[in-house]
């Protein structure tokens, strides 16, 4: 099935070069002129990529980028930004985008960096092929807000390894991101039950059963202590 | 063409009646075009069907040409209204960014010459017009 795209901008030309371009290519696009018509758009249909303005009229891009990583934290948002707003795009990939394309964008610079992101998730889903790569490719999910798959990939790596300590205590940090509070502190203790010494799902339990509850300080990995 | 795609990258230095026209009929047939003037009301010349970006900027910083990534470029036009600015441009767009496709305008076809030798194609809105006026009277013999 075709790939659909949704493509976040104020300008007509922009919009214009981009639909032009995505459907030569066989994907299916749909425009939205600025945030509001792009919120309202997502929560319409499925989208495989979207392509998002950072400067726009109105909520601009930053505002759109979080609250639609906030509604689908898998969303595969590529921000376009004006050229030399490093700065401002690496933000962007701290709230979650996937990547971003300084403008003005060569036809070819689109196409490689969507094939790119397309295959990227290909070969880190194959690569999986036991506890450790699960593990490691869930942290990465993590990182990047796909908590879904995050999710999945655990599960994996228990199917791997089921006396493993490790996916427990992410899957409690997962449960807390949901606000699932009991489910988180059923996992730090089944952390806790298959690795007594294993200091973050000790941490982690400790400040969840503190009377003044805090998100602060959540500990993913050894490393973090 | 060393690009794998249909569309090519073209970037046109000079948004005035010339640059403006070219970019929206290149525009029309596919390719993917940067149009560069020191204006910004200059882009209002261009068509509601433009598909193309336009930076307002002094082309003749080497870091505005950079900017636009004239270094991909398929192809580099000069056509603002000034030769020299022109020459200049088409220069900085072969011998220091290395655009193999380079054209400029010039209203003095006496330097032509010159600046072929330099692998910079030349267009002379003069010498065009003056052989289609000959053509014309040609026909009326």
């Amino acid at each position: 099935m075709a790939k659909r795209f949704l493509v976040i901008d104020d300008e007509k030309n922009i919009r214009l070069m981009l639909r032009q371009l995505l459907e030569s290519e066989g994907y299916l696009v749909n425009v939205a002129v600025n945030g509001e018509e792009a919120l309202e758009a997502y929560g319409k249909a499925h989208y495989d990529m979207v392509m998002l303005d950072l400067k726009m009229p109105g909520i601009d891009g930053m505002e759109v980028l979080r609250r639609l990583k906030e509604e689908d934290p898998e969303a595969r948002i590529i921000m376009m930004t004006a050229y030399g707003n490093v700065e401002r795009a690496v933000e962007a990939m701290k709230l979650g985008a996937v990547d971003f394309l300084s403008k003005p964008f060569t036809p070819d610079e689109i196409r490689t960096l969507i094939d790119e992101i397309f295959n990227r998730s290909q070969i880190e889903k194959e690569k999986i092929s036991g506890y450790r790569e699960a593990l490691a490719y869930a942290k990465k999910c993590l990182t990047e807000k796909r908590y879904q798959e995050a999710r999945a990939s655990l599960e994996k790596a228990l199917q791997f390894n089921v006396d493993a300590a490790e996916p427990h205590n992410l899957l409690g940090v997962l449960n807390e991101y949901a606000d699932d509070l009991d489910g988180a502190r059923k996992h730090y203790r089944a952390a806790m039950a298959l690795d007594p010494t294993m200091a973050p799902a000790r941490q982690n339990l400790e400040r969840l059963t503190k009377l003044r509850y805090s998100k602060e300080g959540i500990v993913i990995d050894e490393e973090e202590e | 063409m060393k690009k794998k795609s249909s569309s090519r990258y073209i970037v046109i230095v000079g948004c005035g009646r010339l640059g403006s026209h070219l970019a929206n009929e290149l525009s029309l047939g596919g390719d993917s075009l940067v149009v560069i003037d020191r204006r910004e009301d200059a882009f209002s010349k261009l068509d509601e069907s433009f598909s193309g970006f336009t930076l307002e900027a002094d082309a003749t910083e080497l870091d505005e040409m950079r900017k636009a990534k004239v270094e991909q470029a398929d192809i580099f036009v000069a056509v603002t209204n000034d030769d020299n600015t022109n020459i200049m441009l088409a220069q900085m767009a072969k011998s220091i960014l290395g655009v193999e496709k380079v054209i400029a305008r010039l209203f003095d076809p006496s330097r032509q010459r010159t600046y072929e030798e330099l692998g910079i194609e030349t267009i002379s809105p003069m010498v065009l017009s003056a052989r289609a006026f000959k053509r014309s009277i040609d026909q009326g013999r």
